[in-house]
């Protein structure tokens, strides 16, 4: 199995990034980065700057036309930036071949673009084909692949045209990852499903995201979607100006200015404690007062996994101010209403 | 005198080397004018999507060629390249790419955007993506064009026949000079006979070479 010059040196760079945090080379870097369309007054990409870093998962977002896709394709030079360099582990993306650097960048997007002429195996098996993969290594790949992006591997032998929306977008991120690449772009991957699979997919994504590691970049005009699916978000206002660049909850907590806050819209608190779960919050150890308080119906029960935002939706519909948190059936601790208002402060 | 029958059986089974003869000379401008059609189309399309600036031009003037009637055509070449095959030849080529190259322009059009921003995001070069992405996905709609062309040249080579130059209308002009009416339907019908098979043959190569349009 070869792999290109690029993902070899990303390990190198990676194993001694983790030992030296202090020269810690980024997964992805934008360098004072502007891009001005032929014919247009006005830059697309007005002076940006961004580190990503290894393994995160990071989620461009905006309002349509500020440029969060035109940035994500400057990564992979499907588009060439007008002034300013991009940097993956260290290096300069313009000096790098572009079908080499392409074939270590997997690459998703909306209409998902399978070849509808090739077989699902052929689709997912492109890159490691233009690599020269032998047969066997590409066999094994597409049904490891397959697996993991939870497919039945009896579609192997099917044209795309046969396959459901949902699968489509599946097939489209296992090829995108067949060659094992340093970083995935998505452009808007979720946007032509129906809501129920796309809510699935984001399920899937983070769980794919946690198992395999892969630097993720991922644009969408979803701002649910950013906050859900991003470790940080980057949030782009129109002329490409980067309002903001932070975790979910910094963004919600600390806006960074009036578009910021317009863009989150009116609830930003409660999403923030939509995006924490009661088994990962500091809980008031059970006690017989609580057993009792379940017992005679003045404390509500809710599963660890539910989020803060549930909390108080069910405090708020039963009229009690405390909830009991079971995992795995048995009763964790509790928390009040204040208590959770207070997690908001810091 | 009796009416002239419109085919009389006895002639055609003394004249069948003839026949023959006219239908390989029809078979030979069809192929000959089909397949340098095919060429020089195949190369204004890729000249035209490399140099964007060239379309407008070549489809104004493919557009103006196909105004000029065939008998016209067939009449203005004879001074110059006298009365042998290469009349036709040259005629019914011109009119093989001037049909022929809008369809081939539409068809590489056609082929979705996104699947070629695929083929490049995943690293393919120019040549790779045309073999393997842009001919096969482009070609569904490049056999409908090789078949509008081909039953369009057949029935070409037959106006030629009126000046002499070769084929069934070489037959349907002798029976029109000497009012002998099977001659006129055994040029017709057997012209007509060609282009149904070899569309039929196109329609079979189509079905071949996309054999993925089936299993939708």
């Amino acid at each position: 199995m070869s792999t290109t010059a690029l993902s070899g040196s990303a390990n190198a760079t990676k194993d001694a990034a983790s030992d030296a945090s202090a020269s810690v080379v980024p997964a992805i870097e934008f360098r004072d980065v502007s891009k001005v369309f032929e014919g247009n007054d006005s830059p697309t990409i007005d002076d940006l700057s961004l580190s990503i870093n290894h393994g995160e998962l990071v989620t461009f977002v905006g309002p349509s036309g500020c440029g969060k896709t035109t940035t994500l394709r400057l990564i992979n030079r499907l588009i060439e930036p007008s002034t300013g360099t991009i940097h993956i582990e260290g290096r300069d993306v313009s000096e790098v071949p572009v079908e080499e650097l392409r074939r270590d960048i997997g690459y998703v997007i909306q209409q998902v673009g399978l070849f509808p002429h090739r077989t699902v195996a052929q689709n997912i098996a492109t890159v490691p084909k233009l690599l020269g993969w032998s047969k066997t290594d590409i066999t094994a790949r597409v049904e490891e692949l397959v697996d993991l992006v939870g497919l039945d591997r009896a579609i192997l032998g099917r044209h795309p045209a046969a396959l459901s929306g949902g699968q489509q977008q599946r097939v489209g991120v296992a090829r995108a990852l067949a060659a094992r690449p340093s970083v995935l772009l998505m452009d808007e991957p979720y946007s032509a499903v129906d809501p129920v699979v796309r809510a699935h997919l984001q399920d899937e994504l983070l769980a794919l995201h946690h198992r395999v590691g892969t630097t993720i970049v991922l644009v969408t005009h979803d701002i649910d979607e950013a906050v859900r699916l991003g470790d940080r978000v980057a949030v782009f206002a129109v002329g490409g100006r980067l309002a903001q660049f932070a975790t979910p909850d910094e963004l919600m907590a600390v806006p960074a200015d009036e578009f910021v806050v317009s863009f989150l819209g009116p609830d930003r608190q409660l999403r923030r404690l939509a995006l924490r779960h009661l088994g990962d919050l500091p809980l008031t150890d059970p006690s017989p007062d609580l057993d009792a308080a379940i017992a005679d119906g003045s404390a509500v029960v809710l599963d660890a996994a539910a989020t803060g935002r549930n909390a108080v939706d069910a405090m708020l519909d039963s009229g009690h101010r405390t909830v009991a948190v079971r995992s795995d059936g048995t009763i964790t601790g509790s928390i009040t209403l204040d208590e959770l208002a207070r997690l908001l402060e810091t | 005198m009796d009416a002239e029958p419109l085919i009389r059986w006895d002639w055609l089974g003394n004249h069948l080397d003839d026949v023959w003869e006219r239908t390989t000379e029809h078979l030979l401008l069809t192929v000959v004018a089909f397949f340098a059609g095919l060429v020089i189309s195949a190369m204004l399309t890729s000249i035209s999507r490399r140099w964007r600036w060239t379309a407008t031009p070549i489809s104004a003037v493919t557009t103006v060629l196909y105004t000029i009637p065939s008998i016209v055509l067939f009449a203005a070449l004879i001074p110059w390249l006298g009365t042998g095959l290469s009349v036709p030849a040259v005629a019914l080529t011109t009119y093989s790419l001037v049909v022929l190259t809008p369809f081939l322009i539409v068809a590489f059009d056609e082929v979705d955007r996104a699947t070629l921003d695929a083929a490049d995001a995943m690293g393919m070069t120019r040549r790779q993506r045309l073999v393997s992405v842009e001919i096969p996905l482009a070609l569904p709609a490049v056999i409908a064009g090789l078949r509008v062309t081909a039953v369009t040249i057949i029935g070409l080579v037959t106006v030629g026949g009126i000046f002499g130059l070769g084929g069934y209308g070489n037959l349907i002009q002798d029976g029109l000079n000497r009012a002998f009416p099977t001659l006129i339907v055994v040029g017709v019908v057997l012209s007509v006979l060609m282009a149904l098979v070899v569309d039929l043959l196109l329609v079979a190569v189509g079905a071949m070479v996309s054999p993925w349009r089936r299993s939708r």
